[in-house]
């Protein structure tokens, strides 16, 4: 049998037994009637009956939109700091400390200033996902610029190419894997920002839908809306590795450098 | 540039915002931007003595313990996964399913089955922060050198010493990656279940205060959070220097070279 | 004298294949060595001849495909306490995250070696190849040279009575490599071990062995087997100035070509196996 075989054969198993196991433990085994957690069974009827609700494709889509238009600012944002940052000393240096200073602080802290500015509205989660979004932009865009090859700089030179082309073609080329990267982890914090934002304030899209379900005690409901989370975090994230992964073999290897 | 200029000039936006923002809000009657002198006077009020013992010192405790929980059992499975290939097989698409879930996810679920106490919060600081760990203890693992590991055989070192001296110390560097990542998804999940209905902590005070107009709360409650968040990363830094300065060092070796 | 020789480590019709998804490849096809009780043995053959393979095989690090390895008359399946092996790439084989002393020290792990004497022991083997005073660096902070020689100094803590050696000077400089190959025959000759020394350059074997082992390739089969009595001493200048040594060397360039051109053209192959 193949590696790859063995590989996938194992994975389904694992998939089975757990979902299993997570039947066995909520119907016969010791939790049992544990109040709001549902059933293996329960929770999968339930999704598939949600299916068939337009309400959920429509908060489905929300969150998507929102999380897209803040993935597109905060990229914009992040990569447009990170290079001015990277090309300019001036900038750097002005803005090292502000960054150093920002980069930990947990933007859900900004989350209840806004929300009274605002209020639960869409661009309320779009704010707040742009806010966390940025950051891997901007570092990973930072350390991209900043790692370029030496050598490939020093050859670049000694062909005496013009300083703009070299700019351009040779510094931003070799920090695109770096900035796909930045761009990946950013939709992820996008997402979680966003579902973040409608479980907390009740803004529109997935988070309020579980908000809702859960302020009304129906569990089942609560975890089949948690699994449909989890499939929109699986396809935003393949989407983005399968990008990041061909830039990466297109311009070279890339490390998801610790930038510190 | 001298050292003096680089003070001076990364200090200008930080000056300057402030005094904008002083400036704006001088007359104090905003109902959203409070001036400076009343945030300020809110903070040492909040922050500084009445709420410390009942709503600063608390969240800390549950973040410590997560976080604690997250490591003690992050990376030993992470280890584990790492070295035998079948677990790792049989367990991948589950673990990837989990990663890409939206942390924040774990809350109303945990919530509904254990309620809103200190063991549930807990719970969510550790499962979020549980997942970088572990991803990055089986990344680091996976990817020790094979010539290591030649070494430690023809050395006939114990598999126990192999692991301890050779896997773990390699695994380092991008463990410490994902603590890293972890105690930010954990802090971040401390208050976002201290939003959802609980009834202490400091992401309950802002909420709060969110609902009664009190914005002079809100704001020393991001002076606070921000003053946390930014100590906290210089903890772990500090910590993380310790334990991976071979690495630090070695990379600032190879790299003026 | 070669009565007086004892074996200590051999190899019987050792032969090696490796196999992956659709392939097989032989590497190792029926060799049959033997390594005496201290005697200085090189293995030269072309790169991708298959020494790597043949040592790893010799050291007990990888199984046989067939055939056996003896070790003072028993059978050799693991890597064994008295053999040591200094390895190819030595700026991947030392742990960066320990210092020099700690690296030399963590073969004595585990073998009940009280803590005063594992000190007194690493001072001893550092001093040795010339790397006092470095206990406390890390090897990234030492040069390719320095590093090999902690590489040595590592293998030798544990007082070995063979030593493998993969190619261990390709990669550092023209004279540090010198230095190295004289501080090798030295050790052996005080310690009295036997040392099996893979190299790729004839020169160095021919410098430093008592026996030269050429390989021939695709697969690995002992082509013929050189008695290289150039004396104990071994000097740069005067050895490398030798009738004896420069006659050697000619014959030994003169097998690998044969080995090479062999392999570019194939109908020659059946003139050159033996
Ligand atoms: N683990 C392995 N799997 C498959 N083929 C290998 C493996 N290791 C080495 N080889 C092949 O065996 C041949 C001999 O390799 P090696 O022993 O490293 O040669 P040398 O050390 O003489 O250069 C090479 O063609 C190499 O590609
Ligand atoms: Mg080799």
């Amino acid at each position: 049998m193949s590696r790859a075989m063995r590989k996938s054969i194992l994975g389904v198993a694992g998939v089975v037994l757990s979902l299993v196991l997570w039947q066995y433990l909520t119907v016969g085994g010791p939790l049992a009637q544990t109040p709001g957690l549902p059933t293996a069974s329960g929770t999968f009827e339930r999704a598939v009956k949600q299916a068939g609700d337009p309400e959920l494709w429509s908060a489905l889509a929300t969150t998507l939109v929102v999380t897209l238009a803040a993935l597109l600012i905060a990229s914009l944002l992040g990569i447009g700091v990170g290079l001015l940052m990277g090309y300019s000393k001036i900038f750097s240096t002005a803005l090292d400390p502000l960054v150093q200073f920002l980069r930990p602080v947990p933007p859900v802290a900004l989350l209840p200033v806004a929300l009274l500015v605002m209020g639960p509205t869409s661009n309320l989660a779009i704010l707040m996902a742009v806010v966390t979004a940025m950051w891997p932009a901007l570092v990973q865009t930072l350390v991209g610029v900043r790692g370029v090859d030496n050598v490939t700089l020093d050859a670049a030179r000694a062909m005496v190419l013009p300083p703009l082309l070299i700019q351009t073609r040779i510094v931003l080329l070799s920090a695109l894997p770096h900035i796909a990267t930045g761009i990946r982890i950013a939709a992820s914090y996008a997402l979680l920002m966003a579902i973040a934002t409608g479980i907390l304030t009740g803004a529109p899209g997935l988070g309020r839908s579980i908000l809702f379900a859960q302020q009304a005690g129906d569990s089942a409901l609560v975890f089949a809306l948690a699994v449909y989370a989890g499939i929109l975090g699986l396809a935003i994230s393949q989407a983005f590795s399968r990008i990041e992964g061909r830039l990466t073999r297109d311009y070279g290897p890339t490390a998801e450098a610790a930038a510190s | 540039m001298s050292r003096l200029g680089r003070v001076l000039l990364g200090s200008l936006i930080p000056i300057v915002v402030l005094v904008i923002y002083a400036f704006a809000t001088r007359s104090g009657l905003d109902p959203y931007y409070p001036s400076m002198a009343s945030i300020s006077s809110r903070f040492s009020e909040l922050w500084l003595f009445e709420r410390v013992g009942s709503d600063v010192w608390p969240s800390m405790r549950n973040l410590a313990f997560g976080y604690l929980v997250a490591i003690a059992v992050g990376v030993p499975v992470g280890l584990l996964l790492g070295m035998v290939v079948w677990l790792h097989d049989l367990l991948a698409p589950l673990i990837d399913f989990a990663r890409s879930v939206p942390a924040i996810i774990f809350i109303p679920p945990l919530i509904l089955v254990l309620g809103i106490g200190d063991v549930s919060k807990v719970l969510i600081i550790a499962l979020g922060a549980g997942f970088p760990l572990l991803i990055t203890t089986i990344d680091g693992v996976r990817k020790t050198d094979r010539a290591l590991l030649d070494v430690a055989r023809a050395i006939r070192l114990s598999r126990r010493r192999t692991i301890w001296n050779i896997v773990l110390p390699g695994a380092a560097p991008s463990i410490m990656g994902g603590a890293q990542t972890g105690l930010q998804v954990g802090f971040f999940l401390l208050i976002a279940s201290e939003m959802v209905g609980a009834s202490s902590g400091i992401g309950y005070l802002m909420m709060r205060a969110q609902a009664s107009f009190d914005s002079p709360t809100l704001w020393a409650g991001i002076v606070l959070l921000s003053l946390m968040g930014f100590v906290l990363n210089l903890l772990f830094l500090a910590v993380r220097n310790r334990i991976i300065h071979w690495h630090l060092a070695m990379r600032a070796v190879s790299g003026s070279r | 004298m070669n009565d007086l020789r004892q074996p200590r480590l051999v190899m019987e019709a050792g032969s090696k294949t490796y196999y992956s998804r659709n392939a097989s490849k032989e590497v190792l096809a029926g060799i049959d060595l033997t390594v005496h009780a201290s005697e200085f043995l090189s293995i030269v053959g072309p790169s991708g001849a298959g020494k790597t393979t043949l040592l790893r095989c010799l050291s007990g690090l990888m199984p046989l495909s067939s055939g056996r390895i003896i070790l003072d008359g028993e059978v050799l399946t693991e890597p064994s306490p008295v053999v040591s092996v200094v390895f190819q790439e030595y700026s991947r084989s030392l742990m960066p995250w320990m210092t020099v002393a700690d690296n030399v020290a963590l073969p004595l792990r585990g073998r009940k070696v009280p803590r005063a004497s594992v000190k007194a022991r690493v001072g001893e083997v550092l001093e040795s190849v010339g790397l006092s005073g470095t206990e406390r660096q890390h090897p990234w902070q030492l040069s390719g040279g320095m590093q090999q020689r902690v590489a040595i100094a590592r293998a030798l803590v544990t007082q070995p009575e063979v030593l493998f050696m993969d190619e261990p000077f390709a990669s550092v400089d023209a004279q540090t490599r010198l230095d190295l190959e004289d501080l090798t025959r030295r050790l052996q000759q005080e310690r009295q071990m036997s040392v099996v020394l893979i190299t790729h350059d004839i020169d160095e074997a021919i410098y430093l062995s008592d026996r030269v082992v050429v390989l021939s390739k695709e697969p690995a089969t002992v082509r013929e087997i050189i008695e290289n009595d150039l004396g104990a001493v071994r000097d740069q200048i005067s050895t490398r100035e030798l009738p004896a040594f420069m006659e050697r060397r000619s014959h030994v360039l003169g097998l690998i070509r044969e080995i090479q051109h062999a392999k570019a053209v194939p109908a020659e192959l059946s003139t050159s196996s033996s």
